[in-house]
């Protein structure tokens, strides 16, 4: 019985919940599966999501002059400047400010940058209306926010102040 | 006469013989229980150990090659693919278009009545209006006909002033959700 003790107390116990024992063997091979069940659950997941995106990625360098990966701010100008000019509206000025990022609140999509232009424009009613509308259909994501018009005081000329917000990530 | 037996078949089996003592029986109760354990700790220690430590390693094997089923750059950019996805839906479902108000204001305003500024906050809905009406009667017809529409939310005047070119007023119009959507 002694010698039955013995054998239990340093050699089948020590098997058990000592360093390297069964019971942490048991809780790391546990561990090892709870970890395998995530990642095959996410490489799943990104084999289904690839499929569901399989098309769009033709369509990556449109995605981009929509929403490009810098404020690209030398372009802003460019397309501004292009737009006004095809609707015969001078812009007087154009100033940017940066406001704070904007979260989506998934974890897996980052944040998003607001570039703030404020332009001020004169133009004919007609030609003022038509260089907001092609802001507005520009391939670069632009959303007006807030719009003043007035009289300038000449014929049929109005001045025009924009602030307009387009995006990049 | 002949020899009388006993009916119980263990004392006619066991005659001379002693039955074991409980030191004995505790003996070999001892011996098995030792057996036992010795059974149990070769049992743990090459077998059940050995078959934990393959089996952990076989699933890691597995999470190894499940990472590499997917290389990190590739991950990488498809979460950056994903992500101006998902962003660009956010921003098309919000994309306002400004330029709404101008026909609305075309359609809407009687002849009688012209605007000389407009000061239009998207995030409110809200159209400030300066201008002139022929008359009064003129401009409480306007504020009736915005009142009416859909489009509009509420209608308010700021001021009315009547001087010599007519009646100079300031006018709030706030739309309904989705005008410029």
């Amino acid at each position: 019985m002694v010698a039955a003790v013995f054998v239990f107390t340093n050699f089948i116990r020590p098997e058990f919940e000592g360093e390297n024992g069964v019971k942490q063997l048991r809780a790391d091979r546990d561990a090892a599966a709870v970890v395998l069940s995530r990642a095959a659950a996410q490489v799943e997941a990104f084999a289904n999501l690839a499929r569901q995106y399989e098309d769009s990625f033709q369509y990556k360098d449109d995605l981009d002059r929509s929403l490009p990966p810098d404020e690209e701010i030398p372009e802003v100008l460019a397309q501004i400047h292009g737009l006004s000019a095809a609707n015969q509206v001078t812009v007087a000025s154009v100033s940017f400010q940066h406001p704070p990022m904007q979260s989506n609140g998934n974890s897996l999509v980052s944040a998003y940058g607001v570039l703030r232009a404020t332009v001020r424009a004169e133009g004919s009613y007609e030609n003022l209306k038509a260089f907001i509308r092609d802001i507005e259909n520009n391939m670069r994501l632009m959303d007006v926010s807030s719009m003043n018009v007035s009289a300038s005081g000449r014929a049929n000329i109005y001045s025009l102040q924009l602030i307009i917000n387009t995006y990049y990530e | 006469m002949p020899p009388q037996y006993s009916t119980n078949i263990d004392q006619r089996f066991n005659v001379g013989r002693e039955p074991a003592g409980w030191p004995t029986r505790l003996l070999i109760f001892s011996l098995f229980i030792l057996i036992l354990l010795g059974v149990s700790y070769f049992g743990l220690a090459y077998g059940y150990k050995p078959f934990l430590l393959s089996n952990t390693e076989d699933i890691k094997a597995q999470i190894d090659a499940l990472d590499e089923q997917v290389s990190p750059q590739d991950r990488q950019a498809f979460i950056d693919f994903y992500s101006q996805i998902e962003n660009l839906k956010t921003l098309l479902s919000r994309h306002v278009f400004s330029s709404n108000v101008f026909p609305f204001l075309e359609t809407n305003t009687r002849q009688d009545v012209a605007y000389s500024s407009m000061d239009l906050d998207i995030p409110s809905l809200t159209a400030n209006l300066s201008g002139t009406a022929v008359n009064y009667e003129a401009l409480a017809s306007q504020l009736d006909v915005f009142r009416n529409l859909q489009e509009v939310e509420s209608v308010s005047i700021g001021g009315a002033t009547l001087g010599q070119t007519g009646v100079s007023f300031q006018m709030q119009i706030i739309f309904n959700n989705g005008f410029f959507l």
